[in-house]
């Protein structure tokens, strides 16, 4: 065999071995933008942050020294920090709560057949209405509505339901509820809508036949739509944990934490500790934990949630 | 000082500006301006203002910014940790000086006065630059005290004189309440910790004979004084003189409420009668005369200018500091916004025979009673220091805790972060 004919059958398996290459390749390739825009976006800020968590930044030479845990100590003793994590749990539950009461409730009302079409969505339309507002809007609003000479307190007093105006953001005991009352206002029209498009698309069949079976209206909700539901629910309401769980705008906006703390939530307390104390490797801490608490908190919940279904035998095809 | 003087002085400074800018400013230079003042001093006077200093070095443009004040100090932070300035003058407070210092904001000026023209120099208030960390880091660009204006109108209307002591003033607030009509005669913004802090507890605590920090700098108010003054706070809450709220009141709700005629008396800098004016032209606003209780000391502050460090057009930044802080533009600004700017000829001249019912109170506050005046000055940590006194505030009214106790808490943490700063 002459040299150039052995270099001719070496260079079939190399060309192949590129063919193939490419061909596995071309996969990654396809992905690899979002690959990247997520590493860029997501995998670089997360690992910044929690770099960040155990260095002591002096902002004025740009300099960060590494202290370990110092930071994560330092949290143990923090009762602000733990103040701020009971008003961002309460904030969370009874947000989420309410989000899938009142949206719930909407959606299974707006789902009703006996209501001709053109009042579902003209009142589906209505309900939307809060859901366009911009955070910055809601808390206007609503800041003129709980105002000591505002619309509500006018309300209640004309009634005789209170004799002097009531401090919806100045009371303490107050405080959060209204904000809370505010969240749900603003976002319950998200909840509703995905809840009707669950009951939507759960098979009119069903129901035909539990009639036949003789179901009445609670057994059919119980036996057929929660189940049915369970999926949606569990999505929606593992989003709207997330969601709440981070809420900074409605305290920033109203109430700046106060009064005496009461409104205070994670997100605002690492606000003020990363951003207004300029204390950046603290803040980071707080937010890492903020991140842990939550995983878990989310975690238990999903496991919750998927061991009822395998009790019933259902499958999660939503998350 | 005559009005010719004044002209005469203001033309040689302009001369004397004019001159070294020959050798800077050749290219056009534009420099970026951000500060707070357009809806407080309208936005007519700040265009006029700076279409002087452009008229003036017509190679020099000037971008300004305005945001509104609370949004500032995140504008603030931002820039200081651009490599390049967003912003080369900034509208600075001496509340943010030891935040942004840590961000190395600020460029020192001490250097910069120095070689600044010894007219411009002499008409300087003294203390008017304020130094933190050993350097000059802003000139305070007009002073003020805060003291009690009121409502003309709705004192008249009720039969009530100017309040000059806490007496008269708790008298005041009753005689003008009436709380169907959600009338009141005051409105405490205890949501606010700098309002909080100063408006209540300093002002007052003076007055009674303290001081709110010690000679060597160290927090005083849980002195006599500082208890007693919110003690007779705490009172006056719980009498409901107050508008209901106080616990999550801004301060920029209770000039809402002194503009739309909720309250007849705030206490506020002398800029409160501007403000009031943009929402009800025809309102007559007026300090009240010097109060005298134990003493007549008052709280004085300002706000002032500064440059970054990271500006590419310093030498003309400082350029348009020095017109800023010019005396030419001291008098057009003090009549303009019935604030004193920090020029001798101010105090000298213009509030000396002044008609103005705010600005013709001002040289008593001053002068009355020198020893108890204090001048705002930076405090290390600022937030988290005035945070936890509002809260020490808010615990008081509210009644969780005794003033004493409170402000004892308070204090351990405002001696903390200070013995901080010294150890550094």
């Amino acid at each position: 065999m002459t040299t150039r004919a052995r270099a001719s059958t070496m260079a079939v398996p190399a060309q192949r071995r590129l063919q193939s290459w490419i061909k596995q390749s071309r996969g990654y390739l396809f992905i690899a933008p979002a690959v990247i825009f997520l590493l860029v976006v997501m995998v670089y800020p997360l690992a910044n942050v929690f770099v960040t968590s155990f260095t002591q930044i002096d902002t004025r030479e740009r300099t960060q020294e590494y202290v370990g845990l110092d930071n994560y100590a330092a949290l143990l003793d923090d009762s602000t920090l733990w103040n701020s994590v009971r008003n961002t749990v309460i904030f969370t539950a009874a947000s989420v709560v309410l989000h899938l009461l009142i949206g719930g409730v909407l959606a299974l009302l707006l789902n009703e057949q006996w209501l001709s079409a053109e009042v579902r969505n003209f009142t589906r339309g209505v309900l939307i209405l809060p859901w366009l507002f911009s955070t910055a809007a809601s808390a206007l609003i609503w800041g003129l509505l709980y105002h000591p000479f505002g619309t509500l307190n006018y309300l209640l007093m004309s009634s005789g339901l209170a004799s002097e105006p009531v401090e919806f953001l100045g009371d303490r005991a107050l405080a959060l509820m209204s904000l809370v009352l505010v969240n749900v206002w603003k976002t319950f029209p998200f909840y509703m809508v995905m809840i009707l498009g669950g009951l939507q698309s759960i098979p009119v069949e069903l129901y035909e036949v539990s009639r036949v079976d003789g179901a009445g209206r609670l057994q059919r909700f119980r036996h057929i739509t929660l189940p049915m539901m369970r999926p949606v629910i569990l999505a929606i309401s593992t989003i709207d944990i997330i969601t709440t769980f981070g809420h900074f705008d409605l305290v920033k906006l109203m109430t700046f934490g106060g009064p005496i703390r009461s409104t205070e939530t994670i997100a605002y307390y690492v606000w003020q500790t990363g951003f207004r104390d300029v204390n950046f490797g603290y803040g980071a801490a707080i937010s890492v934990m903020m991140v842990v608490v939550l995983s878990i908190g989310v975690l238990v919940y999903l496991r919750m949630f998927t061991a009822r279904e395998q009790m019933y035998g259902e499958t999660t095809t939503a998350l | 000082m005559k009005r010719p003087v004044l002209i005469a002085v203001a033309l040689t400074l302009v001369i004397a500006l004019t001159l070294p800018a020959a050798s800077v400013a050749q290219e056009e230079v534009t420099l970026n301006w951000l500060e707070w003042w357009d809806p407080e001093f309208s936005v007519e006077t700040m265009d006029q203002l700076v279409a002087g200093f452009e008229e003036m070095y017509p190679n020099i443009k000037i971008n300004r910014t305005a945001v509104p004040w609370g949004n500032m100090y995140e504008n603030l932070v931002t820039s200081a940790q651009s490599p390049t300035a967003m912003y080369d003058v900034v509208g600075m407070e001496w509340i943010w000086m030891t935040g942004l210092d840590k961000l190395g904001l600020f460029e020192d000026l001490g250097p910069w006065i120095a070689q600044a023209p010894e007219e411009w120099q002499a008409q300087r208030v003294p203390g008017t630059a304020v130094q933190w960390a050993g350097m000059t880091e802003m000139i305070y660009w007009y002073i003020l005290p805060y003291g009690l204006a009121y409502n003309i109108d709705m004192l008249e209307a009720a039969g009530v004189e100017p309040p000059t002591n806490w007496d008269d003033f708790v008298a005041a607030a009753e005689a003008l309440r009436n709380e169907d009509a959600g009338v009141y005669g005051f409105a405490i913004s205890a949501g606010q910790n700098n309002s909080a802090v100063y408006f209540y507890l300093a002002d007052l605590m003076q007055q009674l004979g303290g001081h709110f920090l010690d000679e060597e700098g160290n927090p005083n108010f849980t002195s006599p004084e500082g208890v007693q003054a919110m003690e007779m706070w705490k009172e006056f809450y719980d009498a409901g003189l107050a508008v209901p709220g106080s616990l999550a009141e801004t301060h920029t709700s209770t000039r809402e409420y002194f503009s739309t005629g909720r309250i007849a008396m705030i206490w506020d800098g002398p800029f409160i009668g501007t403000i009031a004016h943009q929402v009800n032209p025809d309102m007559r606003v007026a300090y009240a005369p010097a109060w005298q209780n134990e003493t007549g000391g008052y709280m004085w502050s300002g706000s002032g200018l500064a440059m970054a460090a990271n500006s590419e057009h310093k030498e003309e930044a400082w350029l348009f500091l020095q017109y800023l802080l010019s005396p030419e533009v001291a008098v057009m600004m003090t009549e303009a916004t019935s604030i004193p700017y920090g020029c001798n000829v101010v105090l000298d001249e213009v509030l000396a025979t002044s008609e103005d019912p705010i600005l013709r109170e001002i040289p008593a506050m001053l002068t009355q009673d020198p020893e108890y005046n204090y001048f705002q000055q930076p405090i290390p940590e600022y937030e988290t220091t005035h945070d936890t006194l509002m809260l020490a505030i808010q615990e008081i009214l509210a009644g969780d805790k005794s003033a004493q106790e409170a402000l004892d808490e308070a204090a351990a943490v405002w001696q903390e972060e200070i013995d901080k700063v010294r150890e550094e």
